[in-house]
């Protein structure tokens, strides 16, 4: 009975997010603009997701999520540019070179214990050394895709729309699965997950490559939305941080939180960004940064922190007076 | 009786500290071994070594007559060599139940296979449904050491190292908990060695002692052979004079 429940909570949330893809395509379509910004929202919502199994569940700070995007980004858009793949056969391509370039970081990482702050440098360190070696590899210039089979923002939202669904059905099954339990029990205390039967280096190493599998296939989503697929920036430290800013705020291991986290503050980033930075500059990231600081200090657990004060308190205040308990 | 574990001159250093030095450590089957000694003595980096936490330096394990030197804990534990912590690790952001279950997940398959085995364990150590789906943060000290014994217990280990866990619990508590594991021992068949300083605690429940003094082995026996050792008395009251 348990379980049938819980399916249907997932149903009930499923088509939630349904709805809510489709409002905002209803509220924004006829704005070219803001149907680009949302679908940007929706793309990183599903980044921020895909992150969530990797820094959520298994709680290793993930600071490489441009690299595996822009390697999966890279092969994909060459295999169906230049090379004339399918791009759902190029995607998927894409998205294996990322986990297997995962798999190749991770596996010495883990192996020699590479943990915490440390492990969150060395992932920042891949994306530069990526970053380079890409360089020097194709050249310090901007490709830009002829083939396109995605040609109007309303495809984009869809498709962009369709990939969060699938990240966010994934998310779930890891969540109610055997996968979900170890990796949240090495999020918590790796030495104890480890005594109680759980092969950490084992489960880590599958969290990071499902992630950069996930990251990897989106690059192509990515190239699409911004025209082309290799510049000097798209290897950005920046982007990674900001998307493991999302995910710990989502609450680390939550999936609505991690939707509800990119949805909100990206879009009140924008916001600022749009309505504050031609008058004085930089005064939006100031203001987001100021947001941030807020919700570290006031709840440190992050949306579904606030959420369960909020519940508490609906809770507390519908009994009755004078009665205790 | 046969032998379920042994060490042979099992050696560990830290650095230029022998912490321990060419332990012989026997534990027969179907006892509650008690491991004694002051602070310091050794007694929890010789679980450390038996349980892979540590690799020991010298000598070897002997687990069911099979050489499990140097295997990682995860495996260990697999075999049926389980242990709980002197300093609990709770898993403080999943409930009671979560995190017995997760322990259950490794043997079996199903989750709701696992969810209702680590019910089963968690209502023998006296855990009330409400409780149970409490979140780790928002449980006692005693409560916390109780879920930490429950996750090893859950794996159906033939051989549970218990490490300190009645260190900073009121008496009453440890009476109760004196009664708690006799049960987990009677009725789930498990091997038990208790790593304790509380000299009370261990005698109560010991069948066999031994005494661990400066990382070496100096006594071994019924817990009224223990108590009336020399060196023993020594190593705890100081020098006679």
């Amino acid at each position: 009975m348990l379980r049938s429940l819980r399916r249907r909570g997932l149903y009930l949330r499923l088509i939630g997010l349904i709805v809510l893809l489709a409002a905002m395509y209803i509220a924004f379509m006829t704005n070219k603009y803001y149907l680009l910004f949302i679908t940007n929202l929706v793309f990183f919502a599903a980044i921020v997701l895909a992150w969530n199994i990797i820094g959520g569940y298994a709680g290793q700070l993930d600071l490489g999520t441009t690299g595996y995007m822009g390697v999966g980004a890279i092969v994909s858009s060459i295999l169906s540019n230049n090379i004339g793949l399918h791009p759902l056969i190029s995607i998927i391509l894409g998205g294996l070179s990322s986990a297997l370039l995962a798999g190749a970081i991770g596996f010495p990482m883990f192996r020699f214990g590479v943990r915490e702050v440390w492990y969150a440098l060395s992932t920042a360190a891949i994306v530069v050394i990526l970053n380079n070696a890409v360089r020097l590899l194709i050249g310090p210039y901007e490709y830009y895709l002829r083939v396109r089979p995605i040609k109007t923002y309303d495809e984009l939202y869809l498709a962009t729309s369709i990939a969060l669904v699938l990240v966010f059905l994934l998310n779930h099954a890891v969540n109610n699965s055997r996968l979900g339990y170890y990796l949240k029990a090495i999020r918590e205390d790796e030495l104890a997950a480890e005594a109680i039967g759980v092969d950490t280096r084992r489960y880590k190493l599958l969290a990071l490559m499902i992630y950069a599998f996930i990251v990897g296939s989106l690059g192509y989503l990515y190239v699409v939305m911004i025209g082309y697929f290799y510049t000097y920036r798209f290897f950005d430290t920046g982007i990674s941080v900001s998307i493991a800013i999302l995910g710990i705020i989502g609450g680390l291991g939550s999936i609505e939180g991690c939707l509800v986290s990119a949805f909100l503050l990206r879009g009140v980033g924008e916001y600022l960004r749009t309505s504050l930075a031609h008058i004085i500059p930089g005064l939006h990231l100031l203001l987001y940064g100021a947001v941030l600081i807020t919700l570290g200090v006031v709840e440190p657990e992050g949306i579904p922190g606030i959420a369960r004060r909020f519940t508490t308190l609906l809770k507390t205040t519908k009994r009755p007076m004078g009665v205790v308990k | 009786m046969s032998t379920l574990l042994e060490t042979r001159k099992l050696t560990k250093r830290f650095g230029g500290i022998i912490a321990v030095k060419e332990v012989d450590f026997k534990v027969e089957k179907g006892v509650i071994k008690g491991l004694i000694g002051p602070n310091g003595s050794g007694k929890t980096t010789l679980i450390n070594c038996i349980t892979g936490v540590h690799r020991p330096d010298e000598g070897r394990v002997f687990f069911e007559s099979r050489d499990i030197t140097g295997l990682p804990p995860h495996r260990a534990a697999k075999i049926g060599v389980a242990r709980t912590w002197q300093i609990v690790r709770p898993f403080k952001k999943m409930t009671v139940l979560e995190a017995v279950m997760t322990s259950a997940l490794i043997r079996v398959k199903d989750l709701s296979v696992a969810r209702s085995e680590a019910v089963d364990v968690l209502k023998l150590l006296g855990f009330t449904e409400e409780l149970m789906n409490r979140r780790g943060s928002d449980i006692t000290l005693v409560q916390h050491k109780l879920v930490d014994l429950a996750r090893a217990i859950v794996l159906k280990p033939k051989l549970l190292f218990i490490d300190e866990i009645a260190a900073g619990l009121r008496p009453v508590e440890v009476e109760g908990l004196i009664d708690l594991l006799r049960r987990v021992h009677r009725e789930l068949d498990i091997t038990i060695v208790v790593v304790e300083h509380l000299m009370t605690f261990i005698m109560k429940l010991s069948d066999e002692i031994a005494v661990m003094h400066e990382g070496q082995l100096i006594a071994e026996g019924s817990p009224e052979e223990v108590a009336k050792n020399p060196r023993v008395v020594e190593v705890y009251l100081g020098m006679r004079v």
